[in-house]
């Protein structure tokens, strides 16, 4: 490979879902065939993009490109282990979201405005993805947040008028949090690279005190996105949005986006040792283990179903946060892994959430009695999301779990695996009555909103297949946990490349 | 062994290179191949068949999985599918008793996983990051993990303080379901519990004793239960339980003897797992025994066995237990007379027990021959053929048993110490005819206690709503819409006059 792909490729990345999105923005509405051709031109220029940058970054090449912008800051994108990650699993699912969006806005008004925003969202996803230090990061999750607003607030009704203002109202006063957390930081250490080990070694003696307020700004930055205790009020009613936007942005989009700050924070800026030395890890583990309890206990009472999820959803990012929090290997590769997990888990949830509401018109939870029988695919699909998410094996959820808890009683914090146990649980106690509803309960009631959408299929085959394909790959990632092809062992060589510097 | 370490989960291996889990997988396909064959003939008019075939797979290929697990995952992945599917027999019938102990089932269930879960996570992290049982026998154990691994796995073995769901569960699911249950899958705890608890472990042995304690407790809690119901099922259920204590009291003496204890226990389970699939096979199809002395001949020789008549497996099991009882390395507060009085009563009360058990099956079937049997003849014939050779089985392979595990028959004089016993029991209960003693009629088939706070516990994890605390909401919506409002005409005016003041006073400054 030249080095001038080399160079090229992540901004080629970048680009293969912004052209698409730019140029769908001056299509008219009627223009059907050749939006969704653009869109899945994109998609497959992408991840073949994304398989050449996985198999290059795995024979341990490094990928760097970069623009001046600010003094002492360039804009730099940069592709390493890390990164790859979250590129690959947000290039995979928008693919499937994609697929997802076209078959459940089928005759509906605005299109090309919402596949041009969808673009331009999975565009500062994965920029951010490949961001190579704090204010490249900073640039894109301001991008991500502009770029969410209009899917939000795409119904255009007046809750969800409500919800987008919510929404921006945390996301903006989260950014400029995160701005003042860099700059902070940048006034002490500059902004270089992300390194694996973190570069605020040099400067710990004599700053603890600014450190940790960096460190809390930050934090509480990006924990608006990633939905920490007392900044997640926006989540539960970010969910009004279409189902294939609540995927997105539950599965990869904002909340991960967080979550990935998160983990590029606590070990490419700060570090294992740095965080040791200032003893920022416990309060956030603290935190985070509040948070698992918390959503999972509200989940408990919500009677609509999406609610109940964007409430499962702030539970169980907090799982990666909690991994990342613990700074032992075996926690951060379930942290690490878990952020896949939860993604295809929660994207496939979603995905069976959008498909009763859209073809039954099922919002509620005791609306569910009977769908097995009306809707087995989906109905299974969601069993399988459901039961990944309490933890069961053989599914990817478990796997997870595992690698989270072994980290916990690694690092000697036993009364994490109480919180674990806890919240497998509540996510127990809060699943496992619909997929009894779905299955062992006759119907009760006629289907709120019946619609043939498919003579051949349950529903339109394009509802389907992304929730099949979502439901069988967490199936194969928990099942087939150690190939070589699997999370589980990326985010092995991650922890590998991250714990070598010491 | 099979290693799919490279291919599955971290650790993956299967394998039966055991002096235990080799019989006990041989004998537990054996048990489901026989009620599987059963149920073919049994659920064939079924209209919720599909449904009964799906779990009754799954819990089979659990059940066989963690058996044959090498490691922790594979072993609790085989636990947690036998146990979920399980749920689907349990409920099967789909009435209201039926999903009230599935629920309770499933409750106690998930609980048992998560317990079990922490309880793995423990040991793997205690043996270094190695997923295997085997080298996890040399780790020594600490008293939370043998206490998350004992309650996780005596949750699923039912054993008595952990044997709520027992009782309520099997009698509802179908007969050959139950068989099952009470067969194989409740020895699924047990075989995790020699797997992740070596016998040999210092901690263990200091436990033991009071696991064998329990384990007595169970023996004789689960007859007194039992003999205060009269529904044929739920007495299964109960013996069921009072049975298990009998194999907690085996585990617990496999640490005080050595491993000299492991081939009566294992004897114990196959002699266990067969006469109660074949009782309760019997139970669900009595009604057809009715004035047909051969089918309930089948009846006898299984309960016979259970009540330890000399030549069956139960006195071959019985006669090993004291043996080794005996030869225990008890500690100084536990008698060792006292503690063979107290089998020689236990003997007693479980001859009582299917004593009353077989009266209470005539009276079902008084009632139920009334009753038109729908089933054809070659269906009725073929499941009684299949319950005969379940029959033999129980009385042919401890003859194996002995030869394969060197286990020693019972001489003359521990034959007639078993005789007496049932002889007790026979005028025990001839006793109780003849004076026609009754205990107070609410004291019979009370309601579990455990079911209402199965249900109380419901309530509280499906709450319609939480308190929710309103905190005062600052809303500035409206002033900026007053601001907006006042500032809609004048706009450019009030700008250009903002940017002169400040003019002036930078002026002014400067």
């Amino acid at each position: 490979m030249s080095p001038f792909w080399q160079q090229y490729l992540p901004l080629a990345i970048i680009l293969s879902s912004l052209l698409p999105g730019l140029i769908i923005f001056t299509l008219k509405e009627t223009q059907v065939k050749l939006r969704i051709s653009l869109n899945l031109f994109g998609v497959g220029v992408k991840l073949l993009l994304v398989l050449l940058m996985w198999q290059a970054v795995k024979a341990g090449q490094q990928f760097y490109f970069s623009l001046p912008f600010l003094p002492g800051a360039d804009l730099v994108l940069q592709g390493d282990a890390l990164s790859l990650l979250f590129v690959v699993l947000s290039s995979v699912l928008w693919l499937a979201t994609t697929i997802y969006a076209i078959g459940y806005l089928e005759h509906s008004p605005l299109r090309s405005r919402f596949f041009g925003y969808f673009s331009l969202c999975v565009s500062a996803t994965v920029g951010l993805a490949l961001a190579g230090n704090l204010v490249t990061f900073l640039l894109f999750y301001e991008l991500l947040t502009l770029a969410t607003f209009p899917l939000v607030v795409h119904r255009g009704t007046a809750q969800s008028l409500a919800a987008g203002r919510k929404y921006l109202a945390y996301t903006l006063g989260g950014g400029v949090i995160l701005m003042l957390g860099v700059a902070l930081l940048h006034s002490l250490v500059q902004s270089p690279l992300f390194t694996p080990g973190g570069y605020v070694t040099a400067v710990v003696s004599g700053n603890e005190g600014l450190l940790k307020l960096a460190f809390a700004l930050m934090i509480a930055g990006l924990g608006v996105k990633a939905a920490l205790l007392p900044l997640h009020g926006w989540l539960p009613q970010a969910m009004v949005a279409p189902a294939p936007v609540s995927a997105l942005l539950h599965a990869v989009a904002v909340v991960k986006a967080g979550a990935f700050g998160i983990i590029r924070l606590v070990y490419d800026v700060f570090g294992v040792e740095s965080m040791h030395a200032l003893q920022l890890a416990q309060p956030l583990m603290l935190l985070a283990a509040a948070t698992i309890l918390y959503g999972s206990w509200r989940a408990l009472s919500q009677q609509d179903i999406k609610r109940r999820l964007a409430y499962s959803t702030i539970s169980q990012v907090s799982y990666i946060t909690l991994g990342v929090a613990m700074l032992g290997p075996l926690a951060a590769v379930g942290g690490l892994v878990h952020l896949v997990h939860q993604g295809v888990m929660k994207i496939t949830l979603f995905f069976c959430a959008g498909n009763f509401a859209e073809t039954l018109g099922i919002h509620k939870v005791r609306q569910l009695n009977g769908v097995g029988r009306r809707m087995p695919v989906t109905a299974m699909a969601f069993t399988l999301g459901a039961l990944g998410m309490i933890g069961i094996p053989p599914t990817a959820g478990f796997i997870s779990k595992w690698y989270l808890g072994l980290g916990a009683a690694e690092v000697e914090q036993n009364w994490l695996i109480l919180v674990f146990a806890l919240s497998g649980l509540l996510n127990a106690a809060y699943f496992l009555p619909l997929v009894y509803r779905m299955w062992f309960l006759p119907q009760s009631m006629p289907w709120p909103q019946e619609q043939q959408l498919s003579n051949r299929f349950e529903t339109h085959w394009m509802l389907l297949t992304p929730a099949v394909f979502t439901a069988v790959l967490l199936l194969l990632m928990g099942l087939f946990a150690s190939t070589e092809l699997s999370p589980l062992s990326w985010a092995e060589l991650i922890v590998e490349r991250e714990f070598r510097h010491d | 062994m099979i290693d799919l370490s490279n291919w599955l989960w971290p650790g993956a291996g299967l394998g039966l290179g055991d002096e235990f889990t080799r019989p006990w997988w041989y004998f537990s396909l054996l048990l489901w191949l026989l009620v599987g064959g059963f149920s073919l003939l049994s659920q064939r008019h079924d209209p919720r068949a599909g449904r009964y075939w799906l779990f009754f797979v799954l819990c089979f290929a659990g059940n066989m999985l963690l058996i044959a697990a090498l490691d922790a995952v594979s072993f609790y992945l085989g636990f947690s599918l036998l146990s979920l599917s399980a749920y689907g027999l349990v409920i099967h019938s789909g009435t209201a008793k039926a999903r009230r102990a599935g629920r309770l089932y499933l409750q106690l269930a998930v609980l048992g996983e998560i317990l079990l879960f922490c309880g793995l996570l423990l040991r793997a992290s205690a043996a270094g990051g190695r997923f295997d049982w085997h080298s996890w026998q040399a780790v020594p154990l600490e008293p939370l993990s043998l206490t998350l691994l004992l309650l996780g796995l005596g949750l699923k073995a039912g054993f008595c303080p952990l044997h709520w769901w027992l009782p309520q569960a099997h009698p509802v699911a179908p007969a050959p379901a139950s068989a099952l249950l009470s067969g194989v899958m409740i020895k699924a705890g047990l075989l995790g519990m020699l797997m992740f608890l070596p016998a040999t472990d210092a901690l263990m042995q200091q436990w033991a004793p009071v696991l064998l304690v329990t384990g007595l407790i169970s023996a004789f809690y689960g007859v007194l239960a039992g003999l205060l119901y009269t529904q044929p099922k739920v007495i299964l259920a109960y013996s069921s339980v009072s049975q298990m204590g009998y194999l907690l009291l085996l585990f617990a003496l496999l640490s005080l003897t050595g491993v000299a204890a492991l081939p009566v226990l294992l004897a114990y389970v196959v002699h266990h797992g067969m006469a109660k699939s074949s009782l309760f096979l019997y139970a669900g199809m009595a009604g057809e025994a009715a004035g047909r002395i051969w089918r309930q001949a089948l009846f006898w020789l299984a309960a016979l066995s259970m009540m330890a008549l000399p030549l069956s497996s139960g006195a071959l099991v019985k006669t090993g237990l004291k043996t080794q009882l005996a030869a225990a390395n008890l500690p100084a507060w536990l008698d060792i007379g006292v503690l063979s009085l107290l089998l020689t009563a236990g003997a007693v009360l479980t001859a009582l027990l299917l004593l009353h058990l077989a009266a209470q099956l005539r009276a079902a079937n008084n009632k139920q021959s009334n009753h038109t049997v729908k089933a054809s003849a070659a269906n009725s014939a073929g499941r009684w053929a299949l319950l005969m050779a379940l029959v033999s089985a129980l009385w042919v392979l401890p003859w194996f048993i002995v030869q394969q595990w060197q286990l020693a028959w019972p001489t003359l004089a521990q034959h007639t110490g078993l005789i007496w016993p049932l002889l007790l029991a026979l005028l025990l209960r001839w006793l109780w005819y003849k004076f026609s003693r009754q205990l107070p009629a609410h004291w019979y088939n009370r309601n579990a206690p455990a079911l209402y706070y199965s249900l109380k516990l419901k309530r509280l994890y499906q709450p319609v709503s939480q308190p929710q605390r309103h905190w005062p909401t600052i809303t500035l919506r409206p002033l900026e819409r007053r601001i907006n409002r006042a500032l809609a005409l004048p706009v450019v005016p009030f700008t250009a006059l903002v940017c002169c003041v400040l003019f002036g006073v930078l002026l002014l400054t400067w």
